[in-house]
């Protein structure tokens, strides 16, 4: 039986271009928390993300209906965020260093957002922590999907989840005292 | 941890790509070992990070909205037929119009604009040349987005006009035309006729970039940048495109979202502009033999609170404008021409509008007053009843700056 994206997403094929609404809802979150750790700003993500829909509607025969909806959606986000990373690095001009690059934190975030908890994670995680604890608690993931994701063991996302909340908590709850 | 519990829990982990999550769970609990198990403080922040997934993840953009809560075209026709649509006037469709250019006539029945009627039609006016449909599709994303600008910049007013007869001429011809206006400069300014640059895209995402230059009756000088992909159709001769609108090198783009495609013998274009998810305009330009009409439908919140059409004509090597709104019986008409007054730049109009057994007739000059020490610019209009007293209204001028606040000067 089609799932609720896969219903969406044939709806589109067909022509009803109402179903990017609903392809959008149910797959945004996990889109941009997928593109995110490959990008590392939340700016040029959010770009890459709102193309990957664009692209999807524009190629939406190229999907074929009984394939995995979601890893359709993957493949085109994936594509467009390395073919960024890529232009990024030939264009010698972008300056990583410059006022726009992130200053504290793993990822370069828009921290005009009312997203207290999020920023704290990107200041006191690691890398492999924060994409974790975004794909799973953001995204949406399982952590068996976040494991084939980042070609990691299950037990080592599953642990570094674990350890990674306990930190989060013990920066927060300093935090709070401090304050 | 004991020792032998760790060893299972790693032979399990060595075979997690053969057992399912659910069955891993079972068996990390029954060795009493949760490796998902978190504190309630832990808790507390996994429940903080899940709550702030609506802030963080951003919203669909200009271009994925247009595509994805566009109604669809084929729903026009029964939205058209809403009675209320009728009187309203105004407005925002303006734009669309221009989409121009492309082609004439059509429209028939479309839009409850009576398009059959074609009494103020000059017998030598010929339509308004398009090129191509680039420079339709260009010309359209223009006028439409004037529109939709006069609705964003005036909101919260009462915006979109529907007439309701009691009023004085003045009062009805400022309501109905003022969204139009800065439109109706572009269109028909004499120094200022829009050209349009097709080239490849430089911007990501996009296979196709048009510039549109335009300049008002001042001479002032307006760029537009539309960038857009165009991709066949699942039928003949049909084709949707999907793109962004800058005007003026602002931050904010429009988003276009369109399709053209041939029915009954004529070229068909139908455009898209949205300011946001309630709030956006329709317009519909049919190509015929003898004109070029467009019609636009604008929406606020969801509502059609606006109909309009128009037709584009030149006339001795002039562009003139006819705008027509229709309800149900209530009909306005303005003939719009540019006209030189002590060689000042003027727009002319001469308005049919009727509404209930009362017909109105009149003429309408509108003057550009600038002033010296701000800059700023303000339509003036006298409005000459046939038969009555002469108005005069000022109302505010700036391209994006909505109607800016008009008064009457009697």
């Amino acid at each position: 039986m089609a799932s609720e994206l896969e219903r969406a997403i044939i709806g589109l094929r067909e022509g009803d271009v109402n179903q990017l609404a609903a392809v959008y809802k149910l797959t945004s979150k996990g889109v941009f928390t997928f593109i995110l750790p490959i990008i590392k700003s939340y700016d040029l993500a959010e770009d890459i993300m709102q193309t990957t829909y664009v692209k999807a509607y524009e190629n939406i025969t190229s999907y074929e209906p009984g394939t995995n909806p979601r890893n359709w959606i993957l493949t085109i986000a994936k594509n467009l965020a390395l073919a960024e990373v890529k232009k990024r690095k030939r264009e010698t001009s972008y300056d990583f260093t410059d006022e726009n690059a992130s200053l504290e934190g793993v990822y370069d975030l828009n921290t005009s957002l009312n997203t207290p908890t999020i920023d704290l994670a990107n200041r006191v995680l690691k890398e492999g922590e924060l994409s974790i604890v975004l794909l799973y608690a953001i995204g949406g993931y399982k952590h068996r999907e976040i494991a084939e994701m980042l070609a990691l063991p299950l037990g080592t996302v599953t642990s570094k989840y674990n350890g990674a909340l306990k930190k989060l908590r013990a920066a927060y709850e300093k935090e709070y005292e401090e304050k | 941890m004991k020792r032998n519990e760790k060893l299972i829990l790693k032979k399990l982990r060595r075979e997690g790509d053969i057992i399912t999550p659910d069955v891993l769970s079972k068996v990390y609990k029954a060795i009493g070992v949760d490796p998902t198990l978190l504190s309630n403080a832990e808790r507390v922040i996994e429940k903080r990070l899940r709550g702030e997934a609506k802030t963080f993840v951003p919203k669909a953009n200009e271009a994925v909205m247009a595509i994805a809560g566009k109604k669809p075209f084929a729903g026009l026709r029964a939205l058209m037929q809403k009675p209320r649509f009728v009187s309203a006037m105004a407005t925002g469709m303006a734009a669309i119009i221009l989409t121009v250019t492309l082609v004439t006539l059509g429209v028939n029945g479309f839009f409850n604009v009576d398009t059959t009627d074609t009494s103020d039609s000059s017998s030598d006016a010929v339509p308004y040349p398009i090129e191509s449909e680039r420079e339709a599709y260009s010309i359209g994303a223009l006028t439409t987005n004037l529109l939709l600008d006069y609705g964003e910049e005036a909101s919260g007013n009462n915006l979109f006009y529907e007439a309701i007869g009691n009023e004085t001429d003045g009062e009805i011809v400022v309501r109905q035309i003022s969204p139009y206006l800065e439109m109706i400069e572009q269109l028909i300014a004499p120094d200022g006729e829009l050209s349009v640059t097709s080239m490849a895209s430089d911007r990501k995402g996009y296979a196709l970039k048009d510039i549109i230059q335009a300049s008002d009756m001042l001479g002032e000088e307006l760029d537009y940048l539309m960038y857009y992909n165009e991709v066949a159709g699942e039928e003949s001769e049909t084709y949707r495109f999907v793109g962004i609108l800058n005007v003026d090198d602002r931050v904010d783009n429009y988003a276009v979202i369109g399709s053209r495609s041939v029915e009954d013998n004529q070229n068909l274009i139908k455009f898209i502009i949205r300011y946001d998810d309630g709030d956006y305009v329709i317009s519909r330009y049919i190509e015929g033999e003898n004109e070029t009409r467009f019609g636009f439908l604008v929406y606020q919140d969801g509502e059609i609170v606006s109909e309009s059409s128009i037709r584009l004509e030149v006339q001795d090597d002039m562009i003139q404008v006819v705008l027509t709104f229709q309800s149900d019986d209530d009909l306005s008409r303005y003939k719009i021409r540019f006209r030189e007054i002590d060689g000042q730049p003027h727009i002319d109009i001469d308005y049919h509008i009727r509404i209930g057994n009362r017909v109105r007739n009149g003429h309408v000059d509108i003057g550009v007053i600038v002033d010296e020490e701000t800059g700023e610019s303000q339509y003036a209009l006298i409005i000459k009843p046939e038969g009555g007293d002469e108005e005069e209204h000022h109302e505010g001028r700036g391209h994006g700056h909505g109607q800016g606040g008009g008064s009457p000067h009697n």
